[in-house]
């Protein structure tokens, strides 16, 4: 291995993470946004609002995301009336596309998740907030979400690396991230080898991190889990 | 002169995309099946290397399901094609044959495709084994079968009758994964769509004709992967 | 039994395009070809490829009296194909001094420009010498220019296909001036361009003449001058692998025989209304 072209490719590499990770935390974010707004309709128990969240899931979970990023960013910009729209300054940015897609696409998976998570919360728990005299949505805030986010959880971690894996498509509307750049240096160098162990490692990190931060949040939110610690009361603290 | 239709350019008459487009779903179903074939080989030895290797191959089993699922697969699909060609050709040489051997786009794309796959069957195949009762196996070891009968006769139909559903996801994976492969130039329905859309101006028609054409695609072979896990499943009770 | 396997795919990749190139009779030849540049290369609703390039071929590998064949792929991946063996020859590659340290190159087959492509009424106002013919090798002519051009063009951005020589000329004439975004192909450059996602264009003069006399692209025009020179890949020639000098000479003679004839003359008219017949002095 040459060790100075892979310590130049890891410096130019190094240099477009930010964009990545910036696409991927806009991207859940908004998207856990939306696909709690989906599994809400799916479990709403109105006829319409399911189906259309349910095709919405079929039609974005059934196609390619790479199609979706296409559609997004060349498909709708074929039509002039879209570039008259107040949306246009969004949608003229490649940056805005892929994050749109993403959030698109990474709503329909998570919103599943969060349906499976939501459906998972026992019933005895809800009665007994009920029973306590608290209101349908204080229920829901203080005692359905919570339980459900910590359920689906492990399966949010899982989604959360899907999508950080899905910024790389970003690099085939014009964005220099990560995948990007590295396409850029293959094209130039043609060494293919060096550049992908390079960028495989950068996204390993990433996603390694990744898991641990939601294994940390999956500790902190499971209090109940655990063994009690014995605790001695703070003087002064009151609940 | 007036520009054609949205129908016009995806319709089968001259100078409409239609034919171009269902040769590219072919494309794409074949690079979906070989790469899902080639995956479900490398899960059946990841599986096994996980359940009863020993250290090291466990090791190597774990490393690989690991580093494919932290990496973007645009990326593992960049490697094959561009450094395919230069380790088959080295490998040629270390057998004595002269100059360069080519590794054409379709073998690149089913590789890549089937690999990333085949970390994810490795896990199907791994729960699935998981979820033989050991009751059933010892019943078998209690009648006298060999180890291969055993295996012929209970484990393996056992486990892939648990590990239909988890197939099932990964063959819709590999199918939206397969139009990755549009980046090597291979004809499939991505890369005709984008060739139509290039050449017409058209990119819209283009990329909603190819997500419908996917989505197609999905629903008749997941609905054929269904009707395949009840006849599968026929003898099981449900409760 | 992994080892087993693991050489049974090799063999099985071996024997699937098992031609290793014997460099003393060639009789195939894998020419790699874009398919998406028209009019040099495309592929129409059929699937059928069709251009100047794709009749020149078929007339020059007559002349060298091989088969060709025809392999299309994604441009950015012809030069890491033609080295990887895919293909033993690669179309509409420009000469220039970076790339003949990859590939070896044929004489020219066409010689062509390069030029500005912008929206009427878009956010470029008229670049100087439009139409006019300019070559930056001419520095005391061509440098003003060039810089007025600079001035224009200065905080906006210009989209180029990737791995292209027009993509190198405006990294280093306009790198710190202008934003510059790389595509995948010129058709969908132009997508953006016509949707005000980027201000310019940067491309061959024949693909700019050819696309801005298909219906769909009234809004387009060519601005500025016709550049040739300095970096530039406007000399278009086949590219071969370094070494591979027999199949190299076999094109040269065929090139050097079609522009005779008039054959690239002929060609080049039918498909761009340009003569881009290369002259030879000077190689």
């Amino acid at each position: 291995m040459d060790w100075t072209f892979t310590l130049e490719t890891f410096i130019s590499l190094v240099a477009a993470i930010p964009l990545t990770l910036q696409l991927a935390a806009t991207s859940i974010l908004l998207g856990a946004f939306l696909a709690l707004g989906l599994a809400l309709l799916r479990l709403s128990g109105v006829r319409v609002l399911d189906w259309f969240a349910r095709f919405y899931v079929f039609v974005f979970r059934g196609t390619p995301l790479l199609v979706q990023i296409f559609l997004i960013y060349y498909g709708l910009s074929q039509f002039p009336a879209v570039r008259h729209t107040i949306l246009w300054p969004i949608l003229r940015e490649p940056y805005w596309c892929a994050v749109i897609a993403l959030t698109l696409n990474t709503a329909a998976y998570a919103s599943e998740i969060i349906r499976g998570g939501l459906l998972s919360v026992p019933h005895g728990q809800i009665e007994a907030a009920r029973a306590c005299g608290m209101p349908r949505f204080m229920v829901f805030r203080r005692i359905v979400l919570p339980l459900a986010l910590r359920q689906a959880l492990p399966g949010y971690g899982n989604e959360m690396i899907s999508m950080v894996k899905a910024t790389s498509l970003a690099s085939i509307i014009t964005l220099m991230e990560v995948t990007g750049v590295a396409a850029k240096i293959i094209s130039e160098t043609y060494r293919a080898i060096e550049v992908f162990i390079v960028a495989g490692v950068i996204y390993l990190t990433i996603n390694f991190l990744l898991t641990r931060l939601v294994h940390v949040v999956e500790y902190m939110l499971s209090p109940h889990l655990r063994a009690p610690r014995l605790q001695t009361p703070v003087q002064g603290e009151s609940k | 002169m007036n520009q054609p239709g949205f129908l016009d350019v995806i319709s089968f008459g001259p100078g409409g995309w239609g034919a171009a487009l269902l040769a590219g779903a072919w494309m794409t179903i074949l690079i979906a099946i070989s790469g899902f074939l080639i995956g479900s080989i490398i899960g059946t030895f990841g599986a096994w290397a996980k359940i009863s290797g020993g250290r090291t191959i466990r090791g190597i089993a774990d490393g690989y399901t690991t580093v494919l699922r932290g990496i973007p697969d645009l990326l593992v699909i960049y490697l094959f094609y561009f450094g395919g060609s230069a380790a088959v050709t080295a490998i040629g040489r270390f057998f004595g044959s002269e100059g360069f051997i080519g590794f054409p786009g379709f073998l690149a794309g089913a590789l890549a495709v089937g690999i990333t796959s085949g970390a994810q069957q490795t896990e199907v195949f791994r729960g699935a084994f998981k979820a033989v009762h050991r009751g059933e196996i010892e019943a078998a070891i209690a009648c006298g079968m060999s180890r291969a009968l055993r295996f012929r006769r209970i484990i393996a139909p056992l486990t892939l009758r648990h590990a239909l559903p988890g197939m099932g996801n990964v063959w819709q994976v590999v199918l939206k994964e397969s139009a990755l492969v549009s980046i090597t130039g291979v004809a499939e329905l991505l890369r005709q769509a984008q060739v139509g859309a290039g050449s017409t101006g058209m990119p819209f028609n283009f990329y909603v004709v190819a997500g419908a054409i996917y989505l197609m695609i999905s629903t008749i072979s997941g609905a054929l992967l269904q009707w395949s896990e009840r006849y599968f499943s026929r003898g099981v009770r449900r409760n | 039994m992994k080892k087993k396997l693991l050489l049974a795919i090799i063999a099985a990749a071996l024997s699937f395009t098992g031609t290793a190139a014997n460099a003393k009779d060639w009789t195939h030849v894998k020419v790699g070809i874009e398919g998406a540049f028209p009019p040099w290369n495309m592929i129409d609703s059929g699937g059928k490829l069709s251009g100047f390039d794709v009749d020149l071929i078929q007339d020059l590998c007559t002349r060298a009296k091989v088969e060709c064949e025809l392999i299309t792929g994604e441009w950015t991946s012809l030069i890491p194909s033609l080295n990887a063996g895919k293909f033993d020859l690669v179309m509409t590659l420009g000469i220039n001094e970076k790339r003949k340290q990859v590939v070896d190159f044929t004489v020219p087959y066409a010689s062509g420009v390069a030029s500005f492509l912008t929206l009427k009424d878009g956010t470029v106002a008229a670049l100087p010498m439009t139409g006019e013919r300019l070559n930056l090798n001419d520095h005391a002519k061509a440098d003003p220019v060039m810089a007025e051009i600079g001035k224009e063009l200065k905080g906006k951005s210009v989209g180029v296909v990737g791995s292209t020589s027009q993509e190198q000329l405006i990294q280093s004439y306009f790198g710190n001036a202008v934003t510059v975004r790389t595509y995948k192909s010129s058709p969908e450059r132009d997508f953006d361009l016509k949707a005000g996602r980027i201000d310019a264009g940067f491309d061959s003069g024949v693909y700019a003449t050819s696309m801005l006399a298909k219906p769909g692209n009234e809004d387009l025009q060519m601005s500025g001058p016709l550049i040739k020179g300095a970096m530039l890949a406007t000399e278009v020639a086949l590219g071969t692998r370094k070494g591979e000098a027999d199949l190299r000479e076999k094109f040269d003679a065929a090139i050097k025989s079609a522009a005779e004839a008039g054959v690239i003359k002929t060609l080049s008219e039918k498909w761009s209304k340009l003569d881009l017949t290369p002259t030879f002095s000077g190689n």
